[in-house]
């Protein structure tokens, strides 16, 4: 199907090829997952599979493509477009249309199809997708997981043989995710399309995919089936998902055991390994609450809605946030997480309710006055660079402050040293990686010392390394005595760092307590680990993580 | 598309009479139409704005517009001003004016709540402009509320970062607007590579062959329309060039009468409109 032979590829004004030397034989009906860190080439791969390399990135190409036994960099785009179809990571961007119906079309219209033909087409798309009632609709009144099914649907009908996906289930929740993936999995085997995706979120992946690319530096460092990949190469260890990482180390106590892919086979090595093991007794976990923690800001019975609209996004919510929390808040998309951050920091105001600041009324201050004390990181952090220069970025907000300069200068030295953001202090900010670039913002944000800071998705693009690093650092400033909330899908980066989780749906919380014993209890968000756990009696079934399994076992 | 001309020929009827009776039979026409596409009351809505912008248009044009015989007051040795001179010519033309643009707003308004940017592709499709220009137009329509929505998060990214957006005079506001511009088209540069990435990618080429999944097709009622329309506007024209429907405000201001023939071509105006309405219904598309 598609093989690609010493393949390498500089593009335009760099220094270095974003991928050489690339050997690839993929075969019809494979499901592949391309991995690796963030910049190590994945998308330049995908590019190059479906003809953006060269026809639209220019650059210097060595080696050869193949697809379908044809050279597609002799082909147009238009050829090409029927032989692979890609869905690319941010779905707003590439709906074209106004509407549901046209923006399916779009496809076959360039393609020529006779209008008939293409209104039969859409009605059947939509059918087997199941959301033919979204057809009328306009794309802007669309949900994140629905407008993504509309981008998936426009490739799908064009028929190509080869499906390549870019972080598809980057912005989507866990049951959404699980959807996507459950349908792809329909077409890899019904179908017989051969798919490849890439995916930084690999236990939402892992299960699905019957090989896997571990890429590094532009290069393909492995390529087998999953589990060899996983038991061979140490390289893979960094971006183990819970459950890889949990038998990872099990190995090391029980050579025998095998990797598993999903939950049965994760069921059966286990099952293996406790049988081995005497029943441990179940040990209770202690969840400690810091004794006297101090409230810091109070949400106390507010509801809110957008001017525009009558419909109330948060109703009759009331919670407190106290020093040394380490708050994450879980929910669908259109649960109203984010707009619940942004009463926190005055950027939304309640119609109804108020909102205290140590019990202090924040009616009156003013979004800037809010901002010393509650600190806002938004989704995407490339949007608030516009300095020349990190340095300027991070001066500018002092200034705002009326900082004077010399203060400037040792609190800015003081805190790219901190983030290890030192040698980029004069780089434009949109260049950093997506890890810098947060480490960069949470810099900005913290220059103000903050009591407490909200992050919205902090984790999104970033690979397991980048996650960490970043967690750790949210933890050094909890350590301090601050408070940290933050909203996102990421169920496992949470179960590890967060002391307690809110569930909010259709704008109320639900449920709101320590980690373990509310992740452990509201379906979509159960992290791998507990939904293992749950499946052994003789295991407590508090445990969410890879390290308190790990523990109760070595016991 | 038939909409689309009959807002135009409101439009241009608008500039080429100033009767207050044709106006108002053309206002008229255009409530009409805006009752029977059930959008009176978002239309109205977008109107009270404007209705501010008219009073204080009258008021100022009345004061410093000192031409006419038909004076109100008259103060010759005011100080500071000098000659302080209100005239009722300035007034009633100050008054029709806005009149006129009134009735452009609100057709404006109304092109903006009837005619959706597909229909108006369509329309665009069928008057054989070239695919891409169609496109480059419903796409910049498709993305400017994404624009407004980047624009909206970037405020609130620096408003976060303790920068006072709404301090200080107008010229002040404008000027700390400035930094709001730079990663709004960084992201716009960014947006535009995606979105012809995602071109190529579904066999976007300039070359032809390109079918369309809806079209607008012609009923006779549409043909029917379209002739109407531009009987009428030729017949407008028409009645211009004789002299209907104007009247005399400088030097001297002459009352508008109700002539005979105007009580045959107001009422007749208001039928038009009606007739055309009329054919728009019905489970018309466009």
């Amino acid at each position: 199907m598609i093989s690609m032979k010493n393949f390498s590829f500089q593009y335009n004004n760099t220094k270095f090829p974003a991928i050489k030397n690339i050997n690839l034989e993929i075969a019809q009906g494979e499901f592949i997952l391309v991995m690796g860190k963030s910049g190590c080439g994945k998308t330049t791969l995908i590019r190059a599979l479906n003809g953006l390399i060269p026809h639209f990135y220019g650059g210097e190409v060595e080696g050869s493509v193949q697809i379908k036994d044809t050279n597609p960099f002799k082909l147009g785009p238009r050829k090409i477009s029927t032989m692979v179809g890609t869905v690319f990571q941010n779905s707003e961007n590439q709906l074209l249309m106004k509407n549901v119906d046209s923006e399916i079309a779009f496809g076959m219209e360039n393609l020529g199809y006779a209008p008939k033909t293409m209104e039969v087409q859409v009605h059947q798309i939509a059918e087997q997708l199941g959301f033919h009632h979204l057809l009328a609709r306009e794309i802007s009144t669309l949900s994140g997981g629905e407008k993504q099914k509309t981008a998936f649907a426009s490739i799908l009908v064009m028929k190509p043989d080869i499906l390549l996906l870019d972080e598809p289930t980057s912005e989507l929740d866990p049951l959404a995710a699980k959807e996507l993936m459950e349908l792809l999995r329909v077409l890899n085997k019904r179908d017989n399309k051969t798919i490849i995706i890439t995916e930084h979120r690999l236990e939402r992946v892992l299960a699905y995919v019957d090989r896997l690319i571990l890429t590094k530096d532009g290069e393909i460092l492995a390529d087998s089936d999953p589990k060899d990949l996983f038991c061979s190469s140490e390289y893979s260890k960094s971006f183990s998902p819970p459950l890889i990482e949990l038998f990872q180390e099990l190995k090391t106590d029980y050579p025998d055991t095998k990797i598993p892919l999903n939950l049965i086979e994760a069921k059966n090595s286990l099952n293996n390994i406790l049988s081995l093991l005497k029943p441990s007794k179940k040990s209770d976990i202690q969840e400690t609450i810091d004794s006297k923690p101090v409230p810091l800001l109070k949400l106390d019975d507010i509801s809110f809605r957008y001017p525009s609209s009558t419909d109330w996004v948060l109703k009759n919510l009331s919670m407190s946030i106290h020093s040394k929390d380490f708050i994450a808040i879980v929910g669908k998309n259109g649960s109203g997480k984010t707009t619940l951050m942004k009463q926190m920091n005055g950027l939304l105001r309640p119609q109804v309710g108020r909102i205290t600041y140590l019990d202090q009324n924040t009616k009156n201050k003013t979004i800037a006055q809010l901002s010393r004390d509650v600190g806002y990181i938004f989704q995407n952090p490339s949007i608030q660079f516009y300095q020349d220069s990190l340095y300027d970025e991070l001066s500018f907000v002092l200034k705002n402050y009326g900082y004077k300069e010399k203060e400037r200068d040792s609190l800015i030295q003081e805190s790219l040293d901190q983030f290890k953001l030192y040698q980029y202090k004069d780089k434009y900010g949109r260049f950093l990686s997506i890890g810098e670039q947060q480490r960069a913002a949470l810099a900005t944000v913290l220059l103000l010392k903050p009591s407490i800071l909200v992050l919205d998705e902090p984790t999104h693009g970033m690979d397991i390394q980048q996650k960490i690093e970043f967690m750790e650092y949210l933890n050094i400033y909890r350590m301090q005595g601050n408070a940290v909330v933050l909203v996102t899908h990421d169920i496992e980066t949470i179960a590890k760092y967060a002391k307690r989780v809110i569930v909010l749906s259709e704008g109320r919380i639900i449920d709101d307590g320590p980690t373990h014993s509310v992740l452990s209890s509201h379906e979509p968000f159960i992290p791998q680990i507990n939904k293992l756990v749950k499946q052994f009696e003789e295991l407590p079934n508090w445990i969410l993580t890879p390290k308190e399994l790990l523990e109760v076992l070595r016991q | 598309m038939v909409k689309l001309f009959i807002l135009f020929s409101y439009f241009i009827f608008s500039f080429l009479f100033n009767h207050p009776a044709y106006l108002l039979a053309l206002f008229l026409n255009l409530i009409l139409l805006s009752i029977s596409a059930q959008k009176f009351r978002e239309s109205m809505k977008s109107l009270r704005y404007f209705v501010v912008v008219v009073l204080i248009l009258i008021v100022i044009y009345s004061l410093l517009n000192k031409e006419g015989d038909n004076v109100i007051v008259h103060y010759s040795n005011v100080p500071v001003l000098g000659t302080f001179r209100l005239t009722w010519n300035a007034f009633v033309m100050s008054l029709i004016t806005s009149f006129q643009l009134l009735i452009v707003v609100y057709s404006f308004i109304l092109f903006n709540l009837l005619i959706d940017t597909d229909q108006l592709m369509q329309t665009l499709i069928k008057l054989r402009l070239p695919f891409t220009l169609v496109l480059l137009i419903t796409l910049s329509l498709r993305f400017f509320p994404l624009l407004q929505k980047d624009l909206e998060i970037i405020t609130e990214v620096q408003k976060a970062r303790g920068y006072e957006l709404d301090e200080g005079g107008y010229f002040k506001k404008m000027r700390k607007r400035m930094v709001l511009l730079l990663p709004l088209l960084a992201n716009s540069l960014e947006r535009s590579i995606q979105v012809s990435e995602a071109l190529e990618t579904r066999g976007f080429t300039k070359s032809k062959g390109r079918t369309f999944y809806s079209t607008i097709t012609f009923r006779f009622r549409d043909v029917l329309n379209i002739i109407i329309v531009v009987g009428f506007i030729s017949g407008l024209i028409f009645g211009k060039i004789v002299g209907l429907g104007g009247f005399q405000v400088f030097p001297l201001l002459i009352l508008p009468k109700i002539a005979f023939i105007d009580a045959i071509i107001l009422p007749s105006i208001c039928l038009v409109g009606t007739i055309q309405i009329l054919l728009l219904r019905g489970g018309g598309k466009k």
